[in-house]
């Protein structure tokens, strides 16, 4: 598949802070790409300087084979945007504010209406369509900011942490509708702090550090660049100091804590993790409430390869 | 057109605060109109005096009698009115000397004995009645008449009365379309100010204005759209006015003066409306504009001279004044009001004044464009 965005050493300073530093990327015709990372990576900054809102100080960005510039109009029109912030008119209902946005970029009526109504379809505010904005809640205001930035039909999506503050149905539904306009064919650039969702969602994935990309891949490739193999979670009521230096001894464990009732333990690669660890405890007669197993997550890679968590 | 007729439609939403806010300036307007419109007028103050008099003849009944529909009568004992006079409770104590009407009579010219209050108006004016009086009466008297006819010749003099009938009803016109222009100042300056500054608000919103950046519309198409829109709220609140004007002066509206006031009102509603651009451009916070709002329109009106004649506001509130345009909106109004015959000498004065209203519509226009080259900069 070709590129429909390059990214060549891309250079962005705000005073004495390197926000983007020789960021090198390309996303692919159709394809989810997650960007990755915690506050203040640079996830934002990347967005502006690619949709020209910032000025960058050095290297060069394409879009559809074209240099992205503030009057290429031409890409403009096949490019839609959600930002963090929620951009509506207060003033106006859910359909008159995505009848605004999409008129923008669609002057034919006809076509627009069509388009603002599966706008409205696609993100689920059917039961909404007169509603101010001020008697939307969280989740649907969100909704309706995403429904603003694609009515048009763009075919590259910039969505830059479109669930910030989303209750669970609102989430599920947001992220249903990003993989349904993927499947009609539009190429996603997905950014947010949520691993979870770029893990359910995207296709690759670059994690970003301080402006500076320190990894990337699928999230399998990503994982795999862990050296944990997979983290245990014990519940158990009481447990002396001995047994948890005991614990630590066992065969591949990298870790263990024990705090409020709750044993974890990290596991580093290696075979018969699990099977090794409840025979110590039948061996140790340790009595437990309950048992969980769960494989790295990008979070695990991100601490492993910064030092901190993505959340920080 | 998009921007454009979004533009009306959040103008809808302001339509209830529009005409409320119409309604209400309206009203003032009449009001404040109609109050200043009142020729300077005085009602007459009846003065206090008190009278020393043992005289019981028919001319010194007429003449009290003739007082007494002038000036009120302080009935009060002798001892008391020196501390009455002291104290301004009378403005005037008139003493009739012994044997007053028989002096007079024989033209003897007795002497009245009269003690006032310095420097008081009213005691000046009760002079002047008494003296009507005794004059009319010396007059008639040179004639030998007797006392019953001079009392009757008295009275029927006193009754003479003429009335005056001023032929200027077009200046009077021309005057309260004076006063109404130079109130609607704060209306129009109020009006356009909220409506275009809360317009400006929503569109220039941060997070508005970056998806619109982002899209296939030039940013300078957006703004000429807003520049129409805003235009349409102008000539609306302008052609209200005019409507208004027309409605209560039509014939001094239809005359040299009339169009005159109309053009310098254009001018000062375009002014009025660079001005909300550059609110709501500054301003993204509907309520502060609220606040600006009421103290730009009502503030510059008072000290520029919209609701007080800039004739009696102090040297220093006009030097302040001229820094916003009200004041050279009203001093044209002032000057066009006064204007008999169209000349270009006499013409000089107005224009000057409409061009300096004119210029501060420039100096915000300049002011928007900066501020919108400093945003785009910083976004």
């Amino acid at each position: 598949m070709k590129n429909v965005i390059e990214v060549k050493k891309l250079n962005k300073k705000y005073k004495n802070l390197q926000a983007v530093q020789d960021l090198s990327f390309e996303v692919k015709e159709k394809e989810i790409l997650g960007l990755l990372g915690p506050n203040g990576s640079g996830k934002t900054t990347t967005i502006n300087c690619l949709l020209s809102l910032l000025n960058f100080d050095s290297g060069s960005i394409n879009i559809l084979g074209k240099e992205m510039t503030p009057d290429a109009y031409d890409i403009k029109s096949k490019i839609g945007v959600v930002f963090q912030d929620v951009a509506v008119f207060e003033e106006l209902t859910v359909i008159e504010n995505i009848t605004y946005f999409c008129g923008l970029y669609i002057k034919d009526k006809k076509i627009r209406n069509r388009y603002v109504e599966e706008a409205i379809d696609l993100v689920g505010l059917n039961d909404f369509k007169d509603f101010y904005p001020k008697k939307l809640s969280g989740g649907l205001l969100r909704r309706l900011n995403i429904a603003c930035g694609i009515a048009h039909k763009p075919s590259i999506i910039f969505l830059d942490e479109p669930t910030v503050a989303v209750d669970p149905q609102s989430r599920n539904n947001i992220l249903e509708g990003i993989k349904k306009l993927n499947k009609e064919g539009a190429t996603i650039i997905y950014t947010t702090h949520y691993m979870e969702e770029v893990e359910i969602l995207c296709d690759r994935i670059i994690i970003l550090d301080k402006g500076i990309i320190i990894a990337s891949g699928t999230s399998k490739e990503l994982k795999e660049l862990t050296s944990i193999e997979e983290k245990v979670t014990i519940e158990i009521d009481d447990l002396k100091q001995e047994i948890i230096e005991e614990f630590k001894k066992l065969k591949n464990v990298e870790n263990v804590s024990y705090d409020s009732k709750l044993l974890y333990i990290t596991y580093k690669k290696g075979k018969d993790n699990l099977i090794n660890l409840i025979e110590f405890m039948k061996t140790k007669k340790i009595k437990y409430n309950k048992f969980f197993s769960e494989l790295p997550t990008l979070n695990d890679v991100f601490l492993e390869l910064t030092g901190k968590e993505l959340r920080d | 057109m998009i921007v454009f007729s979004n533009y009306l439609k959040i103008l809808k939403q302001y339509t209830a605060f529009v005409v409320l806010y119409v309604v209400i300036f309206t009203i003032f307007s009449i009001i404040f109109t109609i109050y200043s419109n009142d020729n300077p007028t005085f009602a007459v103050q009846k003065p206090n005096i008190a009278i020393i008099n043992n005289e019981d003849t028919k001319l010194v009944k007429s003449f009290l009698d003739y007082i007494k529909t002038t000036s009120n009568i302080v009935e009060m004992d002798s001892e008391d009115l020196k501390d009455a006079l002291f104290y301004r409770k009378v403005d005037l104590i008139l003493t009739f000397p012994p044997n007053f009407t028989n002096d007079f009579l024989n033209n003897d010219n007795p002497e009245i004995n009269i003690q006032r209050v310095p420097d008081s108006s009213r005691s000046i004016y009760a002079i002047m009645y008494l003296n009507r009086y005794l004059n009319i009466a010396s007059l008639y008297n040179s004639n030998n008449v007797t006392m019953d006819k001079l009392i009757e010749y008295i009275e029927l003099d006193l009754k003479l009365e003429t009335n005056i009938v001023f032929n200027n009803k077009n200046t009077t016109l021309l005057s309260s379309a004076n006063y109404f222009y130079n109130f609607s100042s704060y209306s129009i300056l109020a009006i356009s100010v909220s409506v275009i500054g809360m317009m400006m608000s929503s569109f220039k919103l941060k997070t508005i204005q970056r998806r619109n950046m982002i899209s296939p519309m030039s940013y300078s198409k957006q703004n000429n759209s807003l520049f129409l829109g805003n235009l349409l709220v102008t000539m609306g609140v302008w052609l209200l006015f005019t409507i208004l004007g027309i409605c209560f002066f039509r014939q001094a509206i239809f005359s040299a003066n009339g169009v005159l006031f109309m053009i310098n009102s254009l001018v000062f509603s375009i002014t009025a409306s660079s001005m909300g651009f550059f609110i709501g451009n500054v301003i993204n916070n509907k309520e502060a504009i609220s606040s600006i709002v009421n103290v730009v329109a009502l503030g510059s009106s008072f000290i520029c001279g919209a609701f007080v004649p800039q004739e009696i506001l102090g040297e220093s509130v006009l030097k302040i004044a001229k820094f916003f345009p009200t004041y050279w909106f009203v001093k044209g109004n002032n000057e066009i009001v006064i204007l008999s015959k169209l000349s270009l000498d006499k013409m000089e004065p107005i224009c000057i004044n409409i061009i300096m209203t004119l210029l501060f519509a420039l100096l915000f226009f300049m002011l928007n464009k900066i501020i919108l080259k400093f945003r785009l900069k910083e976004n």
